[in-house]
C-alpha cells in the first residue's frame, strides 16, 4: 500500500498540473480573470456563472457604454450619464431626471418604477433591445466587435444579449467606495461639526432618512410612496402602479441611491425639485397623506412634517454633501476609453 | 535527485502511519441526525393575512392593514421533559412577503422525540451587535443606528389604520438590547433520521397588539421606535405571537 503510495507521489511531481481552459461559455481560457473588491460592509455580489468578471469584456462594455452604435439616432449610454454628475445629466429627458448609473450592482429593479426587475444583464438586455433598439446588422458590420465579441464571448454573430453581457460586465465595475462619509465609516477622516449634526439627523428617528436610505448602499430597493402627490394628474406620477396595476402601488417610486446626491439638478421622479433644500422641506412640511403613503412617515407628533429647524435643515444638507464621491466621478477606469 | 530524498522521506512516514493505524481504530460514530423546517404562515386570528388590506380589526378596536413583517427568528433551543437537548446559533431573517425568506431550517439535530423548542424574536445580546451579520441587503436595511443603540431591527411591522384623522401609518419597530423576545412553545417533534420534518409555525398578527398588553394605537402610539415603553409593552405581547403545527 505504501509502495503504491510513493509510486503515486512519483508520477505525480513529473506532471504539469491541469488548469481548466474553459468557463462555461467555452471562452475563459485567453480572457484575465478581473477580481471587483467589495467596500467595506457591503453586500456580496450576485454574479451569474455565465458572465464573470473578465478584464477584456469589461473593457468591451466600457466601449460599448460610449457607443453610439448601440442606438440609431447618435446616442449612447453615457449620452445620458455624465461621469462628473455621478453618471446622471444636469438635465431631464422627457420630464423625468435621469437615475444616477453607480453602485447598481447591488439593485434588483431598476427604473423610477421599478419597472425592470432582475439584474444587470436584465436591464441591459432592456436597453440594447428596447430603449436603444440596437441595430444588430450595423454591429454586426463592425470588424472590430466581431472580433471582441468573438474573444470575449465566442460568438459569430453578436445579439442583444452578448451586447448586455458585455454592457452588464462594465457597469458592475462602477463602484462609488470613497466619500467622505465612507472615509469616516473607517475612521479615517473626521466631519465636520455640520455634518456630524446632519448625520445624526439622518440616522435618527428625528429625520428617519435611514428608514428607506440605510447606511453605505443608500438604498432599500424598495417603492415607497412618500406623499408626492395626491392627485395623480400625469400617467407618470401613478409611479408603480403602471407596473402594477394594483392602486396600494400608485404614487411608489423606487428609493433613488444618495451616492453623488449633491450632483444632481433635478431630484424625484418628475425633478419637481431643483436644490437638496428643496427636497427636505418637503419631507419637512409638504408631505401629502394619501391613504398608501409609507407608515415611516406618518409619526406621531410629526403630522405637520418633521419640524427642523432652519439649522437643522442646512445640517442635513451638509451631511448629504459628504456622500459625494470624487475618486468615482474622476476614475478613468469608468470613462470615455482611449482605445 | 533531492526531491527523491524528499520522498522517501516521506515514504517512510506514511510506512510508521500505517502501522499505527491498525491499533487505533476510531469507531463509527453512533448519534443519528435529522432535520426540521418551519414553514411561516401569517394570519390576523382566524382570518389569513392579506397584505395592504385595510380590513382587521384588532383587540382595541382599531381597524389596520398590514405592508410589512421583516423580522429575525434565532436561538432555537430543543427540549425533552424539560431537558435542553439542542441548541443553535443560527439566526434566520424572515420576510413575511417573500418566499426567499419564509422558512426556517434547522439542521444536523440529533434525533430523538424533542417535547418543546424555544426560540427568540430578535437576537441575543452577544449577536446584536452592529456589523455582525452578513452584509446582504435586507440585513443592511434592518441595521438599527448606533447613534441609537447600534444592532439591528428585531422586527418591523407596519401598515395603515383607520384614525380619527382618516387613514395613518403606523410603524412597530422593535430593537436594543433587552427588548428581543424569548418564545416557549410545546409541540412534540419527533426527528428521524434522513426523514425532514416539516412543521409549519403561524404569527397571528393580532396578538402584537392583544395579549397580555392591549395596545391601542389611538393611545399608545403608531411608531415605536426609540420609545422604550411602546416596545416594551409590544414586545412582551411578541411572546405571545407564534404557535406550530
Amino acid at each position: 500500500m505504501c509502495i503504491i503510495a510513493i509510486g503515486v507521489l512519483l508520477e505525480s511531481c513529473e506532471k504539469e498540473p491541469t488548469l481548466p481552459t474553459t468557463d462555461s461559455t467555452g471562452i475563459a481560457q485567453d480572457l484575465t480573470p478581473y477580481n471587483i473588491i467589495l467596500p467595506t460592509h457591503f453586500p456580496p455580489l450576485a454574479i451569474p456563472e455565465d458572465n464573470e468578471p473578465y478584464v477584456e469584456r469589461i473593457d468591451l462594455g466600457r466601449m460599448l457604454y460610449y457607443d453610439p452604435i448601440l442606438s440609431n439616432d447618435g446616442r449612447a449610454c453615457a449620452s445620458c450619464h455624465f461621469q462628473q454628475y455621478g453618471f446622471t445629466i444636469p438635465g431631464m429627458i422627457s420630464n423625468t431626471p435621469v437615475l444616477s448609473h453607480v453602485n447598481m450592482a447591488w439593485y434588483n429593479n431598476f427604473m423610477w418604477d421599478g419597472s425592470k426587475t432582475g439584474g444587470l444583464e436584465d436591464v441591459m438586455l432592456f436597453e440594447t433591445q428596447v430603449f436603444f433598439g440596437t441595430d444588430l446588422e450595423k454591429i454586426n458590420n463592425s470588424e472590430k466587435y466581431k472580433a471582441l465579441f468573438k474573444q470575449c464571448y465566442g460568438t459569430e454573430y453578436i445579439t442583444h444579449r452578448d451586447i448586455a453581457y458585455a454592457l452588464a460586465q462594465f457597469t458592475r465595475t462602477m463602484i462609488s467606495r470613497d466619500t467622505k462619509f465612507d472615509r469616516y465609516m473607517k475612521g479615517a477622516e473626521q466631519l465636520s461639526y455640520s455634518e456630524e449634526m446632519g448625520r445624526r439627523l439622518f440616522f435618527s428617528e428625528k429625520g428617519d432618512c435611514f428608514h428607506c436610505h440605510p447606511i453605505l448602499i443608500t438604498t432599500d430597493n424598495m417603492m415607497h410612496n412618500t406623499g408626492l402627490d395626491s392627485v395623480y394628474t400625469k400617467e407618470s406620477d401613478k409611479g408603480y402602479y403602471n407596473v402594477t396595476k394594483d392602486p396600494k402601488d400608485l404614487g411608489k417610486f423606487r428609493t433613488p441611491n444618495l451616492r453623488n446626491v449633491a450632483l444632481r439638478k433635478f431630484f424625484m421622479h418628475d425633478g419637481r425639485f431643483t436644490t437638496l433644500e428643496e427636497v427636505i422641506d418637503f419631507y419637512d412640511h409638504g408631505v401629502k397623506r394619501v391613504a398608501n403613503i409609507d407608515p415611516i412617515l406618518t409619526k406621531a407628533g410629526k403630522q405637520d412634517g418633521l419640524n427642523l429647524t432652519d439649522l437643522e435643515k442646512k445640517q442635513l444638507v451638509a451631511f448629504l454633501n459628504t456622500l459625494t464621491d470624487e475618486a468615482f466621478i474622476t476614475d478613468t477606469n469608468f470613462s470615455k476609453p482611449t482605445y | 535527485m533531492k526531491q527523491y530524498w524528499v520522498l522517501f522521506f516521506i515514504a517512510g512516514v506514511i510506512a510508521s502511519g500505517c502501522k499505527k493505524e491498525k491499533e487505533d481504530i476510531i469507531p463509527a460514530p453512533t448519534t443519528k441526525y435529522g432535520e426540521v423546517s418551519f414553514k411561516m404562515k401569517y394570519t390576523v386570528d382566524a382570518a389569513p393575512l392579506y397584505f395592504d388590506s385595510l380590513m382587521y380589526k384588532n383587540a382595541a378596536g382599531n381597524k389596520y392593514s398590514v405592508t410589512k413583517i421583516h423580522y429575525y427568528l434565532s436561538h432555537f433551543m430543543l427540549y425533552t421533559k424539560g431537558e435542553l437537548k439542542y441548541s443553535s446559533k443560527d439566526i434566520f431573517y424572515l420576510d413575511a412577503q417573500s418566499s426567499l425568506f419564509s422558512e426556517v431550517s434547522l439542521k444536523n439535530i440529533p434525533v430523538m422525540e424533542y417535547d418543546s423548542v424555544s426560540f427568540t424574536i430578535g437576537l441575543d445580546t452577544d449577536q446584536n451587535v452592529s456589523n455582525s451579520l452578513p452584509a446582504s441587503n435586507e440585513n443592511i436595511v434592518m441595521i438599527w443606528p448606533d447613534m441609537m443603540g447600534g444592532g439591528y431591527h428585531f422586527l418591523k411591522l407596519e401598515g395603515h389604520w383607520n384614525s380619527a384623522n382618516g387613514v395613518e401609518g403606523y410603524a412597530m419597530h422593535i430593537g436594543r438590547n433587552g427588548y428581543c423576545m424569548n418564545i416557549g412553545i410545546k409541540h412534540i417533534i419527533n426527528l428521524q433520521e434522513y426523514k425532514p420534518l416539516n412543521l409549519s409555525m403561524t404569527m397571528n398578527v393580532n396578538e402584537w397588539f392583544a395579549n397580555p398588553n392591549m395596545y391601542d394605537l389611538a393611545n399608545d402610539g403608531v411608531y415605536s421606535m426609540g420609545n422604550a415603553v411602546m416596545m416594551k409593552k409590544l414586545s412582551e405581547n411578541g411572546t405571545n405571537v407564534f404557535s406550530i403545527q
